[in-house]
C-alpha cells in the first residue's frame, strides 16, 4: 500500500468534531501536517489538544469530520489500522510495555506497524536503539529505565515501523531544561533522518518555538490561530486567551 | 546502519528458544531418568502425573501468562481432549456399549497415543476457535468472566450429554498408553512449544497487550486477533494434555474437569510466576510435592511424626494459603518476569562482579515488582 507519490505526504483533519456526552471537546478543527514538517499544537488545558491527537490516531472516533492519511480516509479506522497507514504516536503519560525489554518494546513496534516486506527487523531495531543511545540498556526491562530514557524508548517504538507522521503528546512533560533541550535535538534528528512529519503537543513553549515551523493554537476546541511561530506569538487573541504577557516576554 | 542480515532475527530467536528450552528440558529429563531409576509404585505414578500436569499447566500459561487474562476455562479443553481420546482409543467392543451415538468412522478408530493426542489437539483448537471468536472481542475482565462461564457450561455438557459422555457415570476402558518416557517427552515438547511461542512475533504482541492494551493497539497490534490466536493455541495444548492424561488415568468423570483442577492449575502458575514458562513448571513441581505431602498428612494424621488432627481438605486449604501468601508478598510469582536462564545469567554476572570488586550497576539487574514503579506507568 506504500507508495512515495506526492499524495501520501499529507496528514489532514477536516472539520473534526468530538462530543463527549454533550461536552464539545472539538468544535470543527481543520489541520494539516506535511511530510518533514514539524507542527506545534498548543492551547490552554482542556482546549482539546490530546483529544485531537486521540481522534487522529484512531484511539477515539470523531463525532463528525474526516481524517486523511495521504489519500487514505482514516476517519473510521481503529488505532492499529491508523498505525498501519504510517502514523506513530506517543502518550502523555508514557505507556511502555513495562516488563518487556527495551529491545522487545521497539521490536513490537517494528513487527506490528505497517507491513514492510524484505526488511530485517532485528538489524533495524538494533540500529534504532543505537541511534537513540539505548544500546547498552537494550536487554533491561523498560520500567527500570529513568524517565528521560523511557521517553526515548517510546519515541523509538513509534518510529520503528518508519511512520510518515509522528504524533507526540507532551513529550517534554516532567522534563527539566536540559532534558527538554535533548528532546528537541532528538525530534530534529528524527525529522532529518526519517523525514516524517511531526505533530507535537506541549506546554513547554520554549521547546515549541524552537522546534516548529508552524503552530496551531486551540482554545475551547476551536482553532484560534495558525501560522509561523513569529505570527502566532504576536497574535493579540493568542496573547489574551493563552499566553499572557509574562510568557511572551520569557520567549 | 548495520547491514541488513536476514539471518539476524532468526538467529537471535533460535538462540533464545534453544537456551530457554534447554533450561527446562534438561531438568525435566534428569527428573525423568531419576524417577525411572528410583521410583516405583505410587511414587512413580506421582512422577508421571507431575509430567502430565506440566503439560496441563503450560496450556493454561500460554494464554493466561502471555495475555494477562485469567482463564478459568482451560480445564474445559482438558476435558474435550480426554473425551476425544476416549472416542479414539477405547477398544471397539467396549466403545459400542459406552458411546452408541458415535459416528461410524470414529467408532471404527482405534488409535495409539500419538495420533490420538494429535487429533485431540486439533479438536481443542476447533472448539477454542468457536468459543474464542465471540469472547476475544470482549474487554479483559469480561473475557475472564466468560471463561468462567465456559467452565460451567462445559461441565454441564460433560455431565448431561449422556450419549456422548455417559454423564456422571464416567468413561472407562481407555488403554494404558502412557509410560514415564512418553510423559517426559510430552512435558519437554510442551515446554519447547511454550518457549518458542513466547518469543515468537505473536507471543511478543500478546505480551504487549498484557502490559498495555492501548499502547499495543497504537503500536499496530490487532489486540482481538492476537488474543484469539493465543486462545486457540492454548486450548489446543490443553486438549492435548487432556488426551495424554486420559490415557494415563484410564477412566474419568466430569467432576475431574472442574473447580479443584482449575484452582490447582491457577495456583501453580500464580506461585511460579504467571509471565514465565519456567515459572509454570516450577509452580507445578512445588504444588505437586506440597500436595502429596499434605495428602499423606491428611491420611495418616501425622506430620514428621507429630500428630495432627485429621482434617479432610487440608491439602486444598494449604494450597489456598500458599497462593494467598504469594499474592501478598510476591504478587509476580516466585520467578517474576524472568525465565530460569535469565536468573542464571544474572546470578553469574553478579558472581563475576563480586569477584572483580565493585563496578557500575547493571541496569538489567533491576527486576523490581511492578507495584514500586507503577507511578511512571499510570
Amino acid at each position: 500500500m506504500r507508495a512515495d507519490d506526492g499524495d501520501q505526504t499529507l496528514l489532514r483533519t477536516e472539520d473534526v468534531v468530538k462530543v463527549f456526552r454533550g461536552l464539545h471537546a472539538l468544535r470543527g478543527v481543520t489541520l494539516t501536517v506535511r511530510a518533514g514538517e514539524i507542527v506545534g499544537l498548543i492551547g490552554p488545558n482542556g482546549s482539546g489538544k490530546t483529544t485531537l491527537l486521540n481522534v487522529i490516531s484512531g484511539v477515539l472516533a470523531p463525532t463528525s469530520g474526516r481524517i486523511y492519511v495521504g489519500t487514505r480516509d482514516a476517519t473510521k479506522l481503529k488505532a492499529d489500522r491508523v498505525t498501519h497507514l504510517g502514523v506513530g504516536r506517543t502518550f502523555q503519560n508514557i505507556r511502555l510495555f513495562a516488563h518487556l525489554s527495551v529491545r522487545e518494546n521497539v521490536e513490537i513496534g517494528a513487527i506490528s506497524g505497517r507491513n514492510r516486506k524484505g526488511v530485517d527487523h532485528t538489524a533495524d531495531v538494533a540500529a534504532l536503539l543505537a541511534r537513540f543511545g539505548l544500546g547498552h540498556v537494550a536487554d533491561a526491562p523498560a520500567h527500570s529505565l529513568p524517565y528521560g530514557d523511557q521517553r526515548r524508548v517510546e519515541i523509538a517504538r513509534a518510529l520503528a515501523p518508519r511512520p510518515d507522521f509522528l504524533l507526540l503528546d507532551e513529550p517534554a512533560a516532567g522534563m527539566n531544561e536540559n532534558e527538554s533541550d535533548e528532546l528537541l535535538e532528538i525530534i530534529l534528528r528524527v525529522r532529518a533522518e526519517y523525514g516524517c512529519g511531526v505533530l507535537i503537543v506541549d506546554h513547554d513553549l520554549r521547546l515549541i518555538m524552537g522546534l516548529c515551523e508552524r503552530i496551531h493554537v486551540l482554545a475551547e476546541g476551536q482553532t484560534l490561530a495558525e501560522g509561523a511561530p513569529r505570527e502566532v506569538r504576536h497574535n493579540q487573541q493568542v496573547i489574551d486567551v493563552f499566553l499572557g504577557d509574562a510568557v511572551i516576554d520569557a520567549m | 546502519m548495520a547491514s541488513a542480515s536476514p539471518k539476524l532475527r532468526s538467529s537471535r530467536y533460535a538462540r533464545r528458544v534453544l537456551v530457554g528450552s534447554l533450561a527446562l528440558v534438561i531438568p525435566l529429563i534428569i527428573a525423568g531418568v531419576l524417577a525411572n531409576a528410583l521410583a516405583t509404585g505410587a511414587t512413580l505414578r506421582l512422577c508421571i502425573n507431575f509430567f502430565i500436569t506440566v503439560v496441563v499447566v503450560l496450556g493454561l500459561q500460554m494464554f493466561t501468562g502471555n495475555s494477562g487474562i485469567v482463564s478459568w476455562g482451560n480445564v474445559a479443553f482438558v476435558g474435550v481432549g480426554a473425551y476425544v481420546a476416549a472416542y479414539l482409543t477405547v477398544p471397539l467392543s467396549i466403545k459400542e456399549e459406552l458411546f452408541p451415538a458415535l459416528p461410524s468412522f470414529v467408532m471404527q478408530a482405534e488409535l495409539g497415543l500419538v495420533p490420538s493426542v494429535l487429533v485431540a489437539i486439533v479438536a481443542g483448537a476447533i472448539v477454542a476457535l468457536v468459543i474464542g471468536l465471540p469472547i476475544c472481542r470482549m474487554k479483559e475482565v469480561a473475557m475472564a468472566m466468560s471463561t468462567l462461564g465456559l467452565l460451567v457450561i462445559a461441565h454441564g455438557v460433560f455431565s448431561n450429554w449422556r450419549s456422548l459422555t455417559r454423564g456422571n457415570e464416567g468413561v472407562y476402558a481407555l488403554p494404558s498408553n502412557v509410560t514415564i518416557w512418553s510423559a517426559v517427552a510430552a512435558a519437554c515438547i510442551a515446554a519447547v512449544a511454550a518457549v518458542a511461542f513466547k518469543h515468537s512475533r505473536v507471543g511478543l504482541r500478546v505480551q504487549a497487550t498484557r502490559e498495555d492494551p492501548l499502547a499495543a493497539l497504537a503500536s499496530g497490534v490487532n489486540v482481538k486477533r492476537t488474543r484469539l490466536i493465543v486462545w486457540v493455541a492454548s486450548g489446543a495444548m490443553s486438549a492435548g494434555a487432556g488426551a495424554l492424561w486420559a490415557q494415563y488415568n484410564l477412566a474419568f468423570a466430569p467432576s475431574q474437569f472442574y473447580w479443584t483442577q482449575v484452582f490447582a492449575a491457577l495456583a501453580m502458575i500464580v506461585i511460579g510466576g504467571l509471565a514465565t514458562v519456567s515459572g509454570a513448571v516450577t509452580g507445578a513441581a512445588i504444588i505437586t510435592v506440597v500436595y502429596e505431602i499434605l495428602r499423606g498428612v491428611e491420611e495418616d494424621g501425622a506430620f514428621l511424626g507429630i500428630g495432627v488432627p485429621k482434617v479432610s481438605g487440608l491439602a486444598q486449604m494449604a494450597l489456598a494459603v500458599i497462593t494467598l501468601l504469594i499474592l501478598i508478598f510476591r504478587p509476580e510469582g516466585l520467578l517474576g518476569y524472568r525465565e530460569l536462564e535469565e536468573w542464571g545469567a544474572s546470578w553469574l554476572r553478579r558472581l563475576r562482579r563480586g569477584r572483580s570488586s565493585l563496578s557500575a550497576p547493571d541496569p538489567s539487574e533491576e527486576a523490581r515488582p511492578p507495584a514500586e514503579d507503577a507511578g511512571g506507568q499510570a
